[in-house]
């Protein structure tokens, strides 16, 4: 699960993030309630379960690959995982969950945009809700024209 | 007063919104809505039996300004979707009323001395934008 947030867009931008962010491809989804004690439901829509650990010092390989990160995803029909944890398709939104790059600045924002709408098909109702949100962020850091999406494992 | 958004899902259209949970997709909060409550208050309409508590005392006729009651009227009859929002409870809107209200929120914010309207701008930018997914979009104080 990763909060995702905008940095350096303006001053209102604390205004708008998202808490918990689902990602379907990591065994994430908002299918259900997303409070902590009911995080092992996520796997009632999900494949895979729970990912991140909160223990302090323990975290996804942040080269991505890592035995948690690898562990922590899960190839979808419509989001082909390969071995590395990279997706063809979704190059953008597949280095978030192997943290090979989580903040998206400006050169990367439209790409970030055109994953997300193409992504949109595939989603539940209640996350493409969190991936609409997402792209909002995306949007309002472009029209600013600074800045930049980050999201961040939590 | 509505005092801030919450975008959801549909998944949960069976249980009541609420934005202090954790399953809204993104809540804007503060959002400079308080005139709209404000204003509402301090109109004619304003039904004393459901406008009971601190609110009342504060926004009493004593406080009554034709002023802001000139621009409620306004906002009443130009910004229908609007209007809604400065209810109280819970101002849910669905379907194709997100993009409407976006609109009328846009607008007001281009067009009328609110205050922050920069921010009002931002969160009809959200609400656009999660009106292309089914969800809802909900206003609660």
């Amino acid at each position: 699960m990763f909060r995702v947030k905008m940095v350096g867009v303006g001053q209102d931008q604390d205004l708008a993030y998202v808490k918990y962010m689902p990602l379907p491809w990591a065994g994430e989804s908002a299918g259900v309630d997303l409070a902590p004690q009911f995080r092992w439901h996520l796997g009632a829509e999900a494949p895979r379960e729970w990912v991140y650990p909160r223990t302090a010092g323990f975290r996804p390989d942040p080269g991505g690959g890592g035995v948690v990160g690898l562990e922590s995803r899960v190839s979808l029909e419509w989001f082909l995982l390969q071995a590395d944890g990279t997706c063809l398709d979704y190059p953008l939104l597949s280095s978030i969950t192997s943290l090979a790059l989580t903040s998206f600045g400006q050169e990367r924002l439209t790409g970030l945009i055109k994953e997300i709408d193409d992504i949109m098909l595939h989603l539940t109702d209640s996350d493409a809700a969190f991936f609409a949100t997402v792209a909002f962020m995306a949007e309002e850091a472009l029209r600013v024209g600074q800045g930049a999406v980050v999201f961040t494992p939590l | 007063m509505p005092s801030c958004v919450a975008v959801f899902g549909l998944e949960h259209r069976s249980r009541p919104p609420n934005p202090t949970v954790w399953r809204a997709a993104c809540v804007i909060k503060p959002l400079p809505f308080y005139w709209l409550g404000e204003l509402s208050w301090q109109y004619p309409g304003a039904d004393p039996d459901r406008d009971t508590g601190s609110q009342m005392s504060i926004y009493s006729q004593s406080q009554w300004d034709p002023k802001m009651h000139a621009m409620f009227e306004m906002i009443r009859n130009r910004y229908a979707l609007l209007s809604k929002v400065a209810g109280y409870g819970w101002q849910v809107f669905e379907g194709d009323d997100r993009a409407l209200l976006a609109y009328e929120m846009l607008d007001v914010a281009e067009r009328e001395e609110v205050p922050e309207r920069g921010r009002i701008a931002m969160a009809a930018r959200l609400i656009e934008r999660a009106s292309r997914v089914p969800g809802r979009v909900a206003f609660n104080c």
